[in-house]
Formats: C-alpha cells, sequence, structure tokens
C-alpha cells in the first residue's frame, strides 16, 4: 500500500513511515501543505496521513483541495495536537475520514487500526463500485 | 402750849364720872386742850382715859368701874380719890386693882392738868407707835406681797424653762428623726424601701393603713405601688401595678393640684375602685416633680379625727422634700441603669470587635465580639499573645491624638484595627476591628485567578507547539526501541527516551486541560452519579488500597457541574491519597448534605499533610512529588475547577485524640442545585 505522510514536524514524519515500513507498506513524506498536495496528485497514495496545524498551508485545505481531482479516493488521516469536538469537526467537514489526536499513545496501534480501517473502506468501496 | 394746837382744837376726850368739885375737871381739859365727856357714854372720838371720881358709895363706884371697862375695855381708867371718903383703902385696891387710883385730897386743878397732858402725850407717843405698828405691818405685807410676786415669778419662769427645755428636747428628738429619716431614705435603693421605710417612719400613728405611692410619667405610664399585707418573714410585700397612662383616674391622680388633699373625692374614688372596697378618710401629699415627668403622690387611708389628722399631716409635711427626692433619685437611678443598658447592648451588638483601651493596652470596655473583660492585656485576650501585636500604633495614636489604621493577625485571621483617640478620665483609645480576612483571601483568589487565566492561555499556547515535536519523538523511540537491528542497549536508551516523551506529553495534557477547565457545559446531575462513576475509574487505578464509599441517596445532592471535570477532580484526589500511602491503607468517600451545600469528603490513611504546606497545596506548580511524579497543576487545578462551580476546596489533617495525626482530608463543597 502507497502512504503519504503530511507533517511540517520532521520527527513525526520519519516515526510513521519507519512503522508502515516496519508493517509492509510503501511510505511517501511531504513537509507542508503545498508539496503534500504536489506529491499526493502524483503518487495517488491509498493512505494519507495529513497534519492539521501547518505552516502556509492548512491540513484540511490540502484535503478538500486535492480529494475533487483524484480518481483513486484514498484513506485521509486527520491528526492534531488539539484534541475535541472542532477538530473531528473539522475533519469530517473537509471530508477525512479519520481523526487521530496527538500524542500517540502506542505508534502501532495507532498505524495498524488507520490501515485496518483504510482497508475495510477499499472494500466497501469496492463493494459499491461492484 | 403751841399757838397751832389751840388753833386746831381739843386732840382728845376723856371720860368723866362722878362728882367734878368746883369744875376742875372741865378747867384741866381745857388747859389740856381736851374735850370732856361727863357721862361714861360710847363716843366716836378719841378717848384718851376715863376718870371716875370716887364718893363715899363703894357699890356705885364699882358699877361705874365696870361699865367703863365693859364699854371700853383698853381705855386707861383713873380713879380719884378724896381722902376724906371712909372707904377702905385695902378693899378699894382689891376692887379696883387693875386701875390706877390717885388720891385726890385737896382737887386742884393744877394737878390734873399734868396727868392730862401726860396722858397726850402718851396717847401721842402710843399714836405714833400705832402708826409705826401700823406701818410696819403695811411694810411687812408689802414685803410678804413681794415676795409672794417674786415667788410667783421664780415660779413662773421655772416652769418656762421646763417648758421651753422640754420643747427643745421634743424638737432636737423631732429633729433627729428627721434626721434618721432623710438618712435612711438616702440608703434607699428601691421604692420597695421607701415605701417600708414610710410604712415604718409612721408607727406612731395608729388607724392607718399602708401607704400608697403613685408614681407617672409620660414616658415610662403610670405605676401604683402599695404595700400588700405581710407575707413570709412578717415584711410586706410591695406589689407595683401597671396602669394604663390614658385612663380617667390616671388623669384625676395626677392633675396639676400640687396641694395637700385630704378626703378628696377622686383619691377616695380612685383607691376604692383599686381596692374594689368603699375608702373612708385619705390624706394625699403630691411630692413635687422638680420638672421631671415623674409627679409622686403619697396617699394614705386613715381613720383619725381633726386633730390627729392634722398633727398626721405636719408629720409628713416636712418629710415631703426628702421624700420627694429619695423617690426622684430611685426613677433617675433607673432611668439611667437603662440608659446604661442600652449602650451596653449596642456597644455589644455590633458585630466587629470594639476595645476601649488605656495607655497600658488595659481594657476599658470591650464587647462582647472582642471577649470578657479578664483584666488582661488587650493582646493577651484578643491575639493570645505576651507582647503587642506586631504593628500595634496605638502609642502613636496617643501621642499625636489622631487616628490611625493598621493590620494584626490572630491565629489564621487578619484584622484590620481602627484607632482613634479619646480623652475619657485618662488617655485612651478605641479601637475597632475589622476581620479582612475573607476580602484578603478573595482578593488572593482573584490574583491566583488571573494567574490561572494566563498560565491556562500560555498553556494552551505552548501546548500545541510542543506536542508535535513530542509526538513525533516519543513515536520514533518507540519504533526504534522495537527494531532488532539496533543491539539491546541501544533500544533500552530508546525506551528510556520514549518514557520521557510520554511524561512530557501527559504534562501537556494536563495543561491543555486546565487551560480549558473554564469552558465547559454545566449539567444537574447528582453528586452520588459523579462519584459512582469516579470509583469505577478509581478501582482500577488503585491496587493495593481499599476504598469505602459512604454515599447520599441517589436523588439527593443534586449539584450543577461539568460532570468530567469532577470526576477528574475526584479521581486526583483520590490518587493523590494513594500515593501518599505507603503499604496498605484505607480511601474514604463520604457525600452529604450541609445547609445550601453538597459536601464530599474524601479521607485517606496516610501520613497527612505537612503543616508547613498545608496552607499551599493548592498553588499552581507546587508540588511534593518526585520530578517527573507530578506537574503541581493537579490540586490547584482541582480548585480552579471546583471555584467555577461556584464551590470551595479545602484540605485538613485528621488527629487522634493525642493529637496526632491519622491521615489527610479533603472536603468538597459545592452549591446545592434544584431541579428548574
Amino acid at each position: 500500500m502507497k502512504c503519504l505522510v503530511i507533517d511540517d514536524e520532521p520527527l513525526v514524519r520519519r516515526s510513521l513511515l519507519r512503522v508502515l515500513q516496519v508493517r509492509g507498506h510503501q511510505g511517501f513524506e511531504a513537509e507542508d501543505g503545498p508539496k503534500g498536495l504536489a506529491v499526493w496528485r502524483e503518487l495517488q497514495p491509498d493512505l494519507v496521513f495529513v497534519d492539521i496545524l501547518m505552516p502556509g498551508m492548512s491540513g484540511p485545505d490540502v484535503v478538500s483541495q486535492v480529494l475533487p481531482s483524484l480518481t483513486i479516493r484514498p484513506f485521509v488521516v486527520l491528526m492534531s495536537a488539539y484534541s475535541g469536538e472542532d477538530s473531528e469537526r473539522l475533519a469530517a467537514d473537509c471530508g477525512a475520514n479519520y481523526f487521530l489526536a496527538k500524542p500517540f499513545e502506542d505508534l502501532f496501534a495507532v498505524v495498524d487500526e488507520a490501515i485496518e480501517r483504510s482497508g475495510a473502506a477499499k472494500s466497501a468501496n469496492v463493494k459499491g463500485d461492484g | 402750849m403751841r399757838s397751832e394746837d389751840v388753833l386746831s382744837g381739843p386732840v382728845g376726850t376723856i371720860l368723866f364720872s362722878g362728882d367734878d368739885p368746883k369744875g376742875l375737871m372741865r378747867e384741866a381739859a381745857f388747859q389740856a386742850r381736851l374735850s370732856i365727856r361727863s357721862q361714861l357714854e360710847e363716843t366716836s372720838e378719841r378717848c384718851l382715859a376715863a376718870f371716875v371720881v370716887l364718893g363715899d358709895d363703894l357699890e356705885q363706884w364699882q358699877l361705874q368701874m365696870q361699865r367703863v371697862r365693859t364699854r371700853y375695855p383698853d381705855l386707861p381708867l383713873v380713879v380719884l380719890i378724896e381722902r376724906k371718903t371712909g372707904i377702905d383703902d385695902a378693899a378699894l385696891f382689891a376692887t379696883a386693882e387693875k386701875y390706877r387710883v390717885q388720891y385726890w385730897v385737896d382737887p386742884q386743878a393744877r394737878e390734873l392738868v399734868p396727868l392730862f397732858e401726860k396722858l397726850v402725850r402718851l396717847h401721842d407717843e402710843f399714836r405714833s407707835r400705832e402708826k409705826s405698828r401700823k406701818e410696819l405691818g403695811l411694810r411687812n405685807r408689802q414685803l410678804r406681797d413681794l415676795q409672794s410676786n417674786l415667788e410667783k415669778i421664780v415660779t413662773e419662769r421655772t416652769s418656762y424653762l421646763a417648758d421651753a427645755e422640754r420643747e427643745l428636747h421634743s424638737r432636737t428628738q423631732t429633729t433627729r428623726e428627721l434626721v434618721r429619716f432623710i438618712k435612711e431614705l438616702s440608703q434607699a435603693e428601691t421604692i420597695e424601701e421607701i415605701l417600708q421605710l414610710v410604712s415604718y417612719e409612721m408607727r406612731s400613728f395608729h388607724e392607718v393603713r399602708p401607704p400608697v405611692l403613685a408614681v407617672a410619667s409620660q414616658e415610662f405610664g403610670a405605676r401604683l405601688y402599695f404595700q400588700q399585707a405581710r407575707g413570709a418573714g412578717g415584711r410586706p410585700a410591695t406589689r407595683a401595678v401597671e396602669k394604663n397612662w390614658g385612663s380617667r383616674i390616671v388623669r384625676q391622680m395626677w392633675s396639676s393640684r400640687s396641694v395637700i388633699r385630704t378626703n378628696d373625692v377622686d383619691d377616695q374614688s380612685y383607691l376604692a375602685q383599686e381596692f374594689g372596697r368603699p375608702v373612708a378618710r385619705t390624706v394625699a401629699f403630691p411630692l413635687g416633680n422638680r420638672g421631671h415627668t415623674q409627679v409622686p403622690v403619697l396617699i394614705f387611708e386613715h381613720g383619725f379625727d381633726g386633730e390627729k389628722v392634722e398633727r398626721f399631716t405636719r408629720f409628713w409635711t416636712v418629710r415631703l422634700e426628702p421624700l420627694s427626692m429619695a423617690i426622684e433619685r430611685v426613677f433617675l437611678n433607673r432611668e439611667m441603669f437603662s440608659s446604661s443598658r442600652m449602650w451596653e447592648t449596642i456597644f455589644d451588638g455590633i458585630a466587629d470587635p470594639i476595645a476601649v483601651l488605656t495607655e497600658g493596652h488595659e481594657p476599658i470596655r470591650l464587647n462582647q465580639a472582642f471577649s470578657e473583660n479578664t483584666g488582661r492585656r488587650c493582646y493577651e485576650i484578643f491575639a493570645g499573645r505576651s507582647e503587642p501585636c506586631e504593628g500595634c500604633q496605638m502609642q502613636k495614636v496617643l501621642v499625636d491624638g489622631e487616628a490611625a489604621e493598621w493590620q494584626i493577625r490572630r491565629g489564621d485571621r487578619v484584622f484590620r484595627v481602627k484607632s482613634y483617640p479619646i480623652r475619657l478620665s485618662k488617655l485612651t483609645s478605641i479601637n475597632h476591628y475589622t476581620d479582612i480576612s475573607k476580602g484578603l483571601e478573595l482578593k488572593g483568589h482573584a490574583i491566583q485567578g488571573e494567574k490561572m487565566a494566563a498560565i491556562g492561555l500560555m498553556a494552551g499556547n505552548i501546548a500545541h507547539e510542543l506536542n508535535n515535536p513530542l509526538t513525533g519523538l516519543r513515536s520514533l523511540a518507540q519504533v526504534l526501541s522495537v527494531d532488532s537491528r539496533f543491539p539491546e542497549s541501544v533500544r533500552n536508551d530508546l525506551r528510556e527516551i520514549e518514557s520521557a516523551a510520554e511524561r512530557s506529553s501527559r504534562i501537556i495534557r494536563d495543561l491543555m486541560e486546565f487551560s480549558s477547565a473554564g469552558d465547559h457545559v454545566r449539567a444537574l446531575v447528582s453528586i452520588n452519579d459523579v462519584v459512582e462513576s469516579s470509583l469505577n475509574m478509581i478501582k482500577t487505578a488503585l491496587h493495593e488500597h481499599a476504598v469505602n464509599a459512604d454515599l447520599l441517596p441517589a436523588s439527593e445532592g443534586m449539584i450543577r457541574v461539568d460532570p468530567h471535570l469532577l470526576q477528574h477532580v475526584v479521581f486526583n484526589i483520590v490518587n493523590n491519597a494513594s500515593q501518599a500511602m505507603r503499604g496498605a491503607g484505607e480511601i474514604r468517600i463520604r457525600t452529604r448534605l450541609a445547609g445550601e451545600w453538597v459536601e464530599t469528603e474524601i479521607a485517606d490513611t496516610g501520613p497527612g499533610i505537612p503543616d508547613e504546606i498545608l496552607g499551599r497545596i493548592f498553588e499552581p506548580f507546587f508540588t511534593t512529588k518526585a520530578a517527573g511524579q507530578g506537574t503541581g497543576l493537579g490540586l490547584s487545578m482541582s480548585r480552579w475547577i471546583i471555584e467555577n462551580f461556584g464551590g470551595t476546596i479545602a484540605a485538613l489533617n485528621q488527629k487522634d485524640s493525642n493529637g496526632n495525626k491519622t491521615g489527610a482530608m479533603f472536603i468538597i463543597r459545592l452549591p446545592r442545585a434544584r431541579a428548574e
């Protein structure tokens, strides 16, 4: 599975990529919104982790801009250090599938859950398509 | 012979009887200026002597002599005898022994003249003596009269002096009694005592009933005092009856008449109505009022007649003024006492402590809020100190004579003292103490609140900034620590890094919760629901400590809070308690109603909270836990949350009977809410 991580915090990107790699997935990264947007369009990943608060362009902005132009709809996980109702609603509004609050208690569990959810979503989509 | 004698006529008369030879008797009488009567008859003329010329007839002679004697018993009688008669001399003298017998031998006038003259002389002498005797008698009578008069005067004077002495004695006695009465009156302190004195004073008068004293004032209304029948111990009991000032009889009693009233119809009808029986005779003495509103009237009911009434009235008239003064004094004292009581009540009614103090800090007057006056100094009584309170400026106030203000501490309370110099008998200040602890506390809370809000804002801002790199750090350390390509030692290091990052995350989470504590939504919930839902969480967290809950019935103890935040507070306190108890221990949670409050008590059996930090545990960032074990925000946040709900939170140490600590206790009070 092709996975993309868009986060301005290099340690977050690297740790996520590591776990994805350990789990046998292909991981890509972008350090801000515009770059993330470009990589997303080019690679058409299956699973995308996007941080909400980034300098220049916010996570929800990236998601809401990219989604309409995609042929394959990926599973989008929005992440934020501000947990709570607002962040979850923000995620839902922009078209993201799931919200993850930082900090992560157990990164492996977090990634596994995201992969599982994306897989379930994909099969649902496939079923829907078929 | 003197010419004047001739001119003045005969000087006397002589009686003659017998034979006058040749008129010798007449001639001699003429020569001796005497008139002569020839018969021995009675005459009013002054007789000098009787002469009898004795003839021969003795019998005749004796008859004559007896006649003279009978008629003139005191008259000198001269018997003239002629020698020629033959009468026996012896017989003659025996018959006429009392008479002067003169022999008349040859009767010659010249013999008789000296005799007659002698008679006149003798008679004159006699008369003179008689006159002297009479004069003497008169003098004697006069002397006797004088003596008698003198004696009378002396008797009168003596009697007068005795009377005067008696009167003086009586007056002295009266005065002495009056003085004693006045003296006793001056010591009487009540109307009852005065009435007893009045009763005693009139002990010498019978037929009079005990006095009735009527006193009235516009202010206090009318009162009637009278002595009843003797009570226990033989002392007459005095009864006071209140009267309505407006009643008719009272107006009559205290009319403007200021004269002594005898058998006054109004007085009689008044007493008759009062005692429910006919009243015969009365005398009423208005005692004067000296310009005050008190108008005492002293009334006696008696059975005296007119004279006794006068005596009785006189007796009391001199006593009215001292009596009036004594009664007035009693009422003035009463007014003074009442006025003094009023000021005392006001003074004691002031809720703030007030003390009137001398230069030496000795109390003159203290109100109840200050303390009872135990005679010790103000700082000993009020603050339990052995020397003046820190910051005391009383000396300055007394020296400068200007008011001043300072603050003192009394245990954990702070008082503001306002001191004003006043001049009583000595240099004095009046100090007014206001407990400003609450104000200071509120001020402290406000400052604390501002601090907390600033911390919250700052925490919110930095939390996100820190969270991001921390998330990466922790996650990467976590990932790398399970990477089997690294040696075990490196992976252990990585696990340490992850653990440190995890703790940092927790601090940030606390900070973020703290910053959002005021923004939560409140709901009407039961304290029990909150505590019970916390208990599940608590029991999982506590492994070695027991939790016992003593909770209110489910329907009671409604509060309006954010249940999640309150759970957080309860959990936080229980967690602290658990950490404080080393080894086995028990946590007891109890909820109850306390008036308008719902109380939650959380107590442990740990070592308690050290006294020196008891006052600081709710300060932000204050912690006793080792680095990394606590943020120092738990209790300050708890207080922030509880106060946001309008409640209070307090910490204290439980102690056994010996004063040893038996654990800490937290008491959360939240306002009791009613369902709307």
